[in-house]
């Protein structure tokens, strides 16, 4: 008798709840892969907001000239758009509809024209964050370089 | 289980034993019904561990500090405490069997989140209960794809066959 091609009903059986439960097993993986993508741009746009505080706090501590760098990446997690803006209460950031807030030591914040309404910063820039003192206060000038 | 083959031999070709034809039979019932019985199992494990993320993904937004535009406002007026990073933690989701509803005309569960954190204002704890109890229930809707079911605040989630509600959240 021929018995290429005979599949055992074990097998059937087998292959019947691999198949059930690996197709729940994908839906969840899924899921999980879709929430860990989700929390790594969170992460670093509170990465990033945490980094230009620390960079403001840095110039207001270390004194009249201290100046620290900042490069801003082109995108979080190399997809999501993100705006920056600092005013003297901290620093702000926008992605996806997601914002976050990161506090700094209160201090004036002024462009390179001096105006002290808040600084946006953009995406894939470097910025110049200065302590310069203005009639015997402390200003923190925020400007881009090349 | 023993295959079958239909006989070769003249006289019993296309033959098959009457105990054969009965076990194939029954184990065909049995597999239907435990097929049945292991399918409602998996959609409440999967609608289990949707809220397990969606518990995960809320309480990293706690963590992170990072919320929908509306929410940071809201915040920002009324509880600035929340938009500083802190370290919330999912212990465990729990599924409570609340029976069937008649409202719904389907078997009901209440899904409770375990969370442990530092130490805060209640209101504020009471935020953090709401945000990953939306989250649970966003990710069930998502999952099972019943967002056009329910609501804005995706209160009841439903799955295929089940629905979901959410209480506060325990502190631990």
């Amino acid at each position: 008798m021929d018995s290429e091609g005979v599949v055992t009903a074990d097998a059937i059986t087998w292959l019947f709840f691999t198949v059930l439960i690996a197709s729940v097993m994908v839906s969840i993986a899924g899921a999980r892969l879709e929430g860990v993508y989700s929390d790594e741009k969170l992460l670093e746009m509170r990465i990033l907001l945490d980094n230009v505080a620390e960079a403001v706090n840095l110039a207001t501590a270390g004194g009249a000239g201290h100046e620290v760098v900042v490069e801003l990446p082109e995108r979080l997690n190399h997809t999501a758009g993100y705006r920056v803006f600092i005013n003297s209460s901290g620093v702000y950031g926008w992605a996806d509809g997601q914002r976050g807030f990161s506090s700094i030591y209160p201090v004036v914040v002024a462009d390179a024209y001096g105006r002290t309404s808040g600084v946006h910063l953009e995406p894939g820039r470097r910025y110049s964050i200065r302590n310069a003192v203005r009639n015997n206060r402390t200003v923190i000038m925020v400007s881009g370089v090349s | 289980m023993q295959d079958f083959r239909w006989s070769a031999s003249g006289s019993l070709r296309g033959q098959a034993a009457a105990e054969y034809m009965m076990l194939a039979g029954i184990s065909v019932l049995l597999a239907i019904i435990f097929a049945g019985q292991i399918q409602f199992h998996l959609e409440l494990m999967e609608a289990h561990s949707a809220a397990r993320t969606g518990a995960s993904e809320g309480a990293t937004a706690d963590t992170l500090a990072v919320y929908p535009g509306v929410t940071f406002e809201e915040y920002q007026s009324g509880k600035p405490e929340l938009l500083e990073p802190s370290s919330v933690r999912v212990v465990r989701v729990e599924m409570i069997d609340d029976g069937y509803s008649s409202t719904y005309r389907m078997r009901k569960f209440r899904l409770r989140a375990w969370l442990s954190g530092p130490p805060m204002k209640p209101s504020l704890r009471e935020s953090i209960s709401d945000r990953v109890n939306f989250c649970m229930r966003r990710s069930i809707s998502r999952t099972f794809g019943t967002e056009k079911l329910t609501n804005t605040y995706y209160n009841p989630a439903f799955s295929d066959h089940y629905v979901f509600t959410t209480s506060e959240a325990v502190w631990v």
